[in-house]
């Protein structure tokens, strides 16, 4: 068993093959037997850690993803296709999604890191600046000229049909 | 030593917050359209989507042909200059895959004569054009070649870097570019009264032929051309020049001896560009192969061919001579034993696709990209299919995409992708224009009842383009709303690159036209 101490002081006890889905712990346990001491990771809170937690459970069995993965980047692309369950895992409040990528960076947890961004661009397809500002609270920091500018080269790209 | 990462403490939002990294995980989950959404939003991410490691990125898996000088890549040049090719391309690519394609600008080029261009072709980027005419003088008794090289970088005002005359029947020819741009290769296949030569001469594309002398002598920038007679080979028989190309330094060319007796045999000769001579390669790794073609890529020589229904390609390790000057030099001049006979050693991979059942190919040519990308693809037409059983049989055309060779890739292909590009009934296909890297291809369609002609537009669908479906469609109608009809159409080039066209007429004129 190992267990976490995270930044809200929650501690957490998980079995190994749970814990060491995150690389960071799985570093820090050093592959040795049950740890004594909690290990801190004051970068995550509870509510993320929760989350986090749900996703290494769900993916306990799955089989290591191989280092270099076959096939043109496409089809890797593709390949990152998700499964209903993670769909549903990571339709979550904005805020919450960026603190699991945060997150699952910082655990060094390369699917859910792949996860959580692959949802990030998922919102982002096919969108115009508008309407990426308006979804991610972004405010339009250009100056008039600059605005100008913009307007030559990719107000034109995006509308490649005229 | 946990460093804290507080989310509300900062004035940004949430996604300006995300290290560089992960908005790259995000930014190349996107395509280039929805990048160039992103930089409008906001300053941060203006700068982040102007980044030459993401650009660089970006367009690895991109998939079309970009506009960028020739030997430089896309991993040299700027996030804005990769960004212009990348919008360009797609462009071109959206107008590609109009019903009816655009055209943004056409151009009529004249020549000083009124001979007939036998052959032409773009430079990739389609900013040089090379004629070929091939005419009779009638004061003299020999056939003479005038070759030209215009440039068609404005459209506006094409003019000439090269206009000369050879002696000879012109049989074939490369031109490709030299490092830099400013010059170019031109290889050139010639039959004179003792048979067979390849004349090689290094071109200046920068300079102006004054387009008012209708018949310039050779000039300063047409050096005196190296000259490479074909070996002798045993097998007896009269040597034409069938194809020339120059990849990787090295000049590959397609030979065919034909016997007294009707029987003809190809084969390939190779020498390196600077140094010469030509060597054939020994002829046990030719003899069996039909509709023979040689490419190079990478230090490997694939050899294309034909056997009844099945197409093959055999991949050698380039002999080491032609891999760097240096050694090309040494070992054409120390070498002992060294014979006519280039010796391949070991095949290292063969990849054969046969036709399904109910096809066979009547192809007597195999169209091979002179760029190798992801794939390869190969195509054919003239493939009959006899599967309906009545009177006339249908011909169709057929695309396989065969594997580039690396080490580790299996020896053998048991499936190599492959697809049937439908023709219409009593048409014959001519004068396709496979492109350089084998993206696209046109070519013009014969109607052999009503004797009509079009011009045919087809996008190859790599393996790499999964996105992408094959399109095939119509380019020009017979008589297209343009100062030419279709009917006096006899030769074609095309870049795939830029989506230009150029028709060469019976009358000797030329037509240039952009889809881009």
């Amino acid at each position: 068993m190992v267990t976490v101490v995270v930044s809200d002081g929650v501690t957490f006890t998980m079995e190994q093959d749970v814990a060491f889905q995150c690389g960071l712990i799985a570093d820090f346990a050093g592959g040795g037997g049950d740890q004594e001491e909690p290990i801190p990771i004051q970068a995550v809170n509870s509510t993320v850690m929760r989350k986090v937690i749900e996703y290494c459970e769900h993916h306990r069995n799955d089989p290591p993803q191989p280092e270099v993965p076959e096939g043109t980047p496409l089809e890797r692309k593709d390949r990152r296709g998700r499964d209903a369950w993670d769909k549903q895992f990571i339709q979550v409040e904005q805020e919450l999604l960026f603190e699991i990528i945060l997150a699952a960076n910082y655990l060094n947890i390369k699917p859910l890191l792949d996860l959580g961004c692959s949802q990030v661009a998922e919102m982002m397809k096919g969108k115009t600046p508008a309407e990426i500002q308006q979804m991610f609270n972004i405010v339009n920091g250009f100056t008039a000229d600059e605005e100008a500018q913009n307007g030559e080269g990719e107000e034109k790209a995006r509308n490649l049909n005229s | 030593m946990l460093q804290r990462i507080s989310l509300s403490s900062s004035p940004l939002p949430p996604l300006l917050n995300l290290p560089d990294d992960i908005l790259i995980t995000i930014a190349l989950l996107l395509s280039i359209q929805d990048i160039l959404s992103l930089k409008q939003t906001c300053r941060v991410l203006h700068a982040f989507g102007t980044t030459d490691y993401l650009w660089h990125r970006l367009i690895e898996d991109f998939g079309l042909p970009l506009d960028i000088p020739q030997n430089v890549a896309p991993n040299n040049l700027s996030a804005d200059e990769v960004q212009e090719a990348a919008i360009k391309a797609m462009r071109l690519e959206l107008n590609w895959r109009k019903p009816v394609s655009s055209i943004k600008a056409s151009a009529k080029v004249q020549g000083m004569t009124q001979e007939q261009c036998v052959h032409m072709q773009f430079l990739p980027g389609g900013k040089w054009l090379l004629t070929v005419e091939r005419y009779h003088r009638l004061l003299m008794t020999r056939f003479t070649t005038r070759m030209s090289i215009w440039s068609m970088a404005d459209l506006a005002r094409p003019y000439r870097v090269l206009n000369v005359e050879l002696k000879g029947t012109y049989r074939a020819s490369a031109f490709c570019p030299l490092k830099g741009g400013s010059s170019a290769i031109l290889a050139v296949g010639l039959h004179e009264t003792h048979g067979d030569v390849v004349e090689v001469r290094t071109i200046s594309l920068d300079q102006e032929w004054d387009a008012f002398v209708p018949y310039p002598t050779m000039s300063f920038t047409a050096p005196t051309p190296k000259r490479l007679l074909l070996p002798e080979h045993p097998v007896p028989g009269n040597k034409v020049i069938q194809a020339i190309s120059i990849m990787e330094n090295t000049l590959i060319v397609s030979v065919a001896i034909c016997g007294s007796h009707a029987d003809v045999s190809s084969h390939i000769l190779l020498a390196t560009v600077d140094s010469g001579p030509l060597k054939w390669v020994d002829p046990k790794y030719t003899h069996s192969i039909n509709l023979l073609q040689a490419r190079i890529h990478k230090g490997y020589l694939y050899l294309f061919g034909q056997n009844v229904n099945t197409t093959e390609v055999y991949v050698y390790p380039l002999p080491a001579r032609f891999r760097s000057k240096r050694s090309a030099f040494s070992s054409i001049h120390n070498g002992g034993n060294d014979t006519n006979f280039i010796d391949l050693g070991d095949c290292l991979a063969k990849y054969e696709h046969t036709l399904p059942r109910g096809l066979r190919s009547l192809s007597d040519f195999l169209h091979v990209p002179l760029t190798f990308t992801s794939s390869i693809p190969v195509v054919m037409f003239n493939v009959a299919d006899v599967r309906t059983g009545g009177s006339r049989s249908r011909f169709v055309g057929y695309i396989i995409h065969f594997p580039v060779y690396a080490r580790g890739l299996p020896s053998k292909l048991y499936s190599p992708a492959s697809s049937r590009i439908l023709c219409s009934e009593d048409t014959s296909q001519q004068f396709v224009q496979l492109g350089d890297t084998g993206c696209r291809m046109v070519w013009l369609e014969h109607d052999l009842e009503s004797g009509r002609n079009r011009i045919l537009k087809f996008e190859t669908g790599g393996m790499e383009r999964g996105r992408s479906q094959i399109l095939h469609g119509l380019l020009l109608p017979p008589q297209p709303d343009l100062p030419f009809v279709l009917s006096a159409c006899n030769a074609l080039a095309f870049d795939e690159i830029t989506g230009r066209l150029c028709l060469a007429f019976y009358d000797g004129s030329l037509h240039a036209l952009d889809f881009a």
